[in-house]
């Protein structure tokens, strides 16, 4: 991976409603070790990686993957994810929605004060919602995940209400994804608040566990304890993110003693660490998938036969091996196997099969001509397919369009870089085929990914349509019961790895590496964060 | 002298010109746009409200005369990543690639003047020889290899130093300054020392070769070495003049050797900018490194002028 | 001394010694008396017919894929073993040798020629067209090469092409800036006085008189030029802005393998040192030359 690859928007995050929770193993098992959390040092400090300079305001179009590391220690959102990836409360304590799913009240925490001692009110939540976030001229940073929100007012000192257009059962989850809340007493009267450098950079407000107390630019950030938090008190007294740009320069550091924590993606570099006795590593879990994104506004990629084709030519057991050095699982659709209550192992598996494949190629009107290549009337199966420069991207896709060459396809493969891939692929839609990934909370709402409406401008880039598969995706979004989401999603699942919307890759396995005397959750980053005062280190 | 002078400042002044038009076509050229606003959760809506907010719809030469009457106001603009003035983020970077390449310029000198000399007194014997292939070598080898090389042995190996950054608390080495410039620096040495070997070297050919010192050798001992530190003040007359354009040199070819080793230098802000497409940012680090470049060539000319007297101006 | 107007180059170009009006075979005895330089051309002899002829009778993919067979160590079938995606690594070394020599020596001859034409005209004519082209080469100069570098790759693409335009375009300004100083000094000389003086056009005087004794410096320049394009071009795909998968070249390869670094040092290990050997070659061979031309 190289230098310019780190700044990735975060273009795979979503949220989606997680009422039920999807019990993890790991929640309980940490719960267990926190009792022996007695002997930690209450004056510890860890040092931990961040790829650039934060935003600190979240909500700036500025700020990039990198902040979300840090953002949720200095700032709380109205809910926050328990260990077990369902929303818990934060600056809300309770919430509950009308009988026609249009107003959701929410109850706020009392006696609450911003890291500068001003008073924490709902003229905050109302103000961040109203004048930031639904402002449509200010362009905020996810802001087009609150397209059903119209409005959000006070009824009293302690109590919001939201008020949406239509029945939204994702909106206390949403809540608590990238969404702090901002001080109005800071805000009020500024004209443009992306350039209110001294909060975004230098001395943010917020009501989080952590207050930032040293900025040094291009180097590192300092947070200490705040001392007024409403909130579990932190077991760790300061936390100080080092900016380190490159995972391998992470790696060396975590070796050599300069960082406490971090999160590995390349799977080539665990081995190292599992070699070394003063680092922990720990497998988590993730709702992650990698795929192949076949354009289907047009020929030939519109037609069913023909993806699924392409999903029997790819031999994904050998890439996990090979290129992820095992570090993951088939994947046959979008709900990954951590959320035990969904995910639906019996749909369409689509095993390597090439034989397989030309039959259905050859079914759709494809057969072998000249050179061993595909051909219909004359017209040779080509696919233009550019890809952008991340992590393993490149070289998932080298492997993919190999297996594709095999069978007869002439695959244009082409290499952008991150800015370039993102500005032609994902918005001008310049492309047959591609490769990408796609991380969400643990839910397992995948509406905005694969519905006919978000296949214009939203996540939607493969330009993929069903109206049977878009009506269940909808029933699932607005239903509440537990037994009926279950249903509803399995079936979900069943048509899409029929229909090969995306052709699904990969679950990926994310690995943590930490110092051996630092605990953390074995959750994922975001999680671990939100809970970040379970985080101890023994002396 | 004067007259000379001036006429340098006002080309200068001028070739920065071209410079920063130069540097703003291409930058608009390339594909893509703000890291800000190209991104896959922003809707068409937010765009436009973004490319108002930075005034990217209007037409380029528009937008480069506005710049340009910043520019010569004092004001380069505000970075759209760091969304604080972009003197100000310069400001902040500069210093450390100085450092940086000040130490690398003064252990370049401290072992590339004697290596040189050496070299050229004992020109045509193996010694000769092997000085220049021995720091070939460093001329020779890609400079983030020689980083990552150097990381794998000092910082994760023997763990004597710490792998990345300026500063520190914590780790290999312990978090001060020294530590961390130890592993870049010397990349940065290994690199450029060549040059001021081979310059060294061949200045002191030049010297040697004249007729005063062919006249020392026959006079003996004691004359021969009072020539030789007469020689050596002569042939390092040139090379003086080279340190003012190595440094700037060095200043702008940090780029690999920060981005290697999380420096926060000015190379790899420009780096980053250019992959993010912070228009000001980029512009504002061509300008401010051209700005300098140019500015050491002319002090340099004027260097040698007056070290020289064999050269004239007209 | 030249005149003032050659300001002292800013990287590895050095005052030429008083070049010897001797003829070509007394300067071939004099190089071949230099055992490192003899060394440098043999390398380079070798390395660049490897690259070209290797593939004749070495008939193993460079772009098959395996990845069940990924960071193989040598063995049968794949004496340099496989790579992270299961490539034979002795076909990439091959296939990256010939893109990053030809990259290498096309970029050189670019950045020669132009530098050579301009520093020539720029010498020769003096006056206004000195001033505007020497200018040019300062601007070109004070944008730091790098920066210069990635907008023009972020603009126009990463295609072998663009790479090898982009990096000679960059080099051009040195070599223009030895060869304005150089034609200075030679247009003074007695016979091209009296070539003007009998009235013989310009061009000609410039074709004749001049540019063959320009030569020995653009040698010179070219041999340094190759191993600076080579290094530049690695520099690239570290960056990310080099030469593409699923195309090899040295530089893209070592920038690939540096993340498995723990898991296959070989991987960054071989490319490196080609890149290593061939850059210092070049480099050797132009300092050989420059004490012999």
């Amino acid at each position: 991976m190289t230098v310019l690859q780190r700044r990735v928007r975060r273009w795979a995050r979503v949220l989606a409603p997680s009422i039920l929770a999807a019990a993890t193993v790991s929640g309980t098992v940490f719960a267990a070790s926190a009792r022996q959390a007695a002997s930690y040092d209450p004056n510890a400090t860890i040092t931990m990686a961040i790829n650039a300079d934060p935003t600190f305001n979240l909500w700036s179009p500025t700020a990039y993957v990198e902040s979300d590391n840090i953002d949720p220690l200095i700032f709380s959102d109205l809910t926050k994810f328990g260990l077990n990836g369902s929303p818990a409360p934060d600056l809300a304590t309770s919430w509950s929605a009308s009988k026609n799913g249009l107003t959701w009240t929410f109850h706020l925490q009392h006696g609450v004060k911003w890291q500068d001692g001003q008073p924490f009110t709902s003229a905050d939540v109302v103000f961040t919602y109203e004048n930031i976030v639904l402002n449509k001229s200010l362009g905020a940073n996810q802001a087009s995940n609150f397209t059903d929100l119209t409005s959000v007012t006070a009824a009293g000192p302690y109590t919001v209400l939201f008020h949406l257009k239509a029945p939204w059962a994702s909106l206390p989850a949403y809540l608590g994804w990238f969404a702090p809340i901002l001080p109005e007493h800071i805000f009020k009267g500024v004209k443009d608040p992306w350039t209110l450098a001294s909060f975004d950079k230098q001395h943010p407000v917020g009501t989080g566990p952590y207050q930032v107390t040293k900025v040094v630019p291009g180097q590192s950030i300092t947070l200490t304890r705040n001392p007024s938090y409403f909130g579990p008190k932190p077991k760790i007294a300061t936390i100080i993110y080092q900016i380190v740009p490159q995972e391998t320069t992470q790696i060396a550091d975590l070796i050599s003693g300069d960082l406490n924590f971090i999160e590995v993606d390349q799977p080539q570099l665990v081995s190292r660490l599992k070699a070394d006795p003063s680092l922990t590593i720990q497998r988590v879990p993730e709702q992650n998938y990698y795929y192949m994104a076949l354009n289907q506004r047009s020929a030939p990629f519109n037609n069913v036969l023909v993806r699924q084709a392409l999903e029997y030519a790819i031999n994904r057991p050998a890439i996990i091996q090979g290129l992820l050095r095992g570090y993951g699982t088939v994947s046959n659709g979008p709900i990954a196997p951590i959320q035990a209550m969904y995910y639906d192992s019996k749909v369409a598996s689509y095993p390597y099969n090439p034989t397989k494949a030309l039959a259905l190629l050859k079914q759709a009107g494809y057969t072998k001509g000249a050179g061993g290549k595909l051909y219909k009337n004359g017209k040779p199966l080509t696919m233009y397919m550019p890809v952008g420069q991340y992590g393993y991207l490149v070289q998932a896709a080298e492997l993919v369009q190999q297996y594709w060459q095999k069978i007869g396809v002439t695959v244009n493969f082409k290499v952008l870089e991150w800015n370039t891939f993102i500005s032609d692929v994902i918005v001008k839609h310049q492309f047959q085929g591609t490769i990408g990934w796609w991380i969400s909370p643990l839910d397992p709402d995948m509406y905005p990914y694969y519905s006919c409406a978000s296949a214009a401008t939203g996540y939607n880039f493969q330009g993929s349509c069903n109206a049977q598969l878009d009506k269940v995706m909808l029933a699932g979004r607005e239903t509440a019961n537990p037994a009926r989401r279950v249903a509803i999603y399995k079936q979900a699942q069943q048509l899409l790895a029929q229909g090969q919307y995306l052709n699904f890759l990969w679950y990926p396995q994310m690995v943590d590496a930490s110092s051996s005397n630092l605990h953390v959750p074995s959750v994922n980053i975001n999680i671990a964060l939100d809970n970040i005062s379970l985080w101890y280190v023994t002396k | 002298m004067a007259a000379f002078v001036v006429r340098r400042v006002v080309i200068g002044a001028i070739t920065l010109l071209i410079v920063t038009a130069l540097a703003y076509v291409l930058m608009n050229m390339a594909p893509g746009g703000p890291a800000a606003i190209i991104s896959m959760t922003s809707t068409a809506a937010q765009r436009a409200a973004l490319e108002k907010l930075y005034a990217l719809n209007q037409p380029l030469p528009i937008r480069y005369a506005a710049w340009l009457w910043q520019a010569v106001h004092g004001s380069l603009g505000t970075s759209y990543d760091f969304q604080e003035p972009v003197l100000t983020v310069i400001g902040q970077r500069l210093p450390n690639t100085a450092i940086l390449a000040g130490v690398a310029l003064v252990a370049s000198i401290l072992f590339g003047v004697p290596l040189g000399t050496w070299a050229a007194v004992s020109r045509g014997r193996w010694l000769d020889q092997l000085i220049s292939s021995a720091t070939m070598l460093g001329l020779s080898i890609p400079d983030f290899w020689m980083g990552i090389v150097l990381v794998i042995v000092f910082s994760v190996t023997l763990r004597w130093l710490p792998a990345s950054g300026m500063t520190s608390s914590q780790g290999g080495g312990g978090g001060g300054l020294g530590p961390h410039l130890v592993l870049p620096a010397l990349v940065l040495t290994l690199a450029f020392m060549p040059n001021i070997v081979r310059f060294t070297r061949s200045s002191m050919l030049e010297v040697l070769h004249l007729d005063y010192i062919r006249t020392a050798h026959a006079k003996g001992a004691a004359g021969r070495r009072v020539l030789y530190v007469h020689a050596l003040r002569n042939a390092l007359i040139p090379v003086v003049s080279m340190i003012g354009l190595l440094f700037a040199a060095l200043i702008s070819g940090s780029a690999i050797v920060e981005s290697v080793f999380a420096w926060p230098g000015i190379g790899r802000l420009a780096v980053q900018a250019t992959s993010d497409r912070d228009y000001p940012m980029i512009m504002g680090v061509t300008v401010v490194l051209g700005a300098i470049v140019i500015a050491t060539n002319i002090i340099v000319d004027v260097l040698y002028g007056v070290l020289d007297p064999r050269i004239r101006y007209e | 001394m030249s005149r003032a107007s050659v300001t002292p180059p800013a990287t590895e170009l050095d005052v030429a010694v008083a070049t010897p009006e001797g003829s070509g075979n007394r300067r071939l005895r004099q190089f071949l008396r230099n055992p490192i330089g003899v060394v440098a051309v043999a390398v380079l002899v070798i390395l660049y017919l490897s690259a070209f002829f290797a593939p004749l009778i070495y008939h193993v993919s460079p772009t098959a894929t395996n990845p069940i067979g990924s960071l193989l160590p040598p063995g049968p079938g794949h004496p340099l073993g496989t790579d992270d995606l299961g490539r034979d690594e002795l076909a990439r070394i091959i296939a990256g040798g010939q893109l990053s020599l030809v990259v290498g020596v096309v970029a050189m001859a670019v950045s020669v020629l132009v530098g050579t034409l301009v520093g020539l005209l720029a010498g020769y004519f003096r006056g206004g067209v000195e001033m505007v082209l020497m200018r040019i080469v300062d601007a070109w100069l004070a944008v730091p090469a790098l920066v210069l570098i990635l907008v023009e790759v972020t603009t126009f693409g990463d295609s072998p092409a663009v790479i090898i335009l982009v990096i000679g375009f960059t080099y051009w300004p040195q070599v223009a800036r030895i060869m304005h100083g150089e034609t200075l000094s030679l247009r003074q000389r007695e016979y091209v006085e009296a070539s003007r003086a009998l009235g013989s056009p310009q061009w000609r005087v410039m074709l004749r008189h001049i540019l063959p004794h320009l030569v020995p410096s653009a040698i010179v320049s070219g041999s340094l030029a190759v191993a600076w394009s080579i290094l530049t071009e690695s520099a690239l795909s570290y960056l990310g802005l080099g030469i593409q998968p699923p195309l090899a070249s040295w530089g893209n390869m070592l920038q690939n393998a540096q993340s498995y670094v723990y898991l296959d040092p070989m991987l960054a290990i071989l490319p490196g040192l080609f890149i290593v050997l061939t850059v210092l070659a070049f480099n050797v061979l132009g300092n050989a030359l420059r004490d012999v031309l």
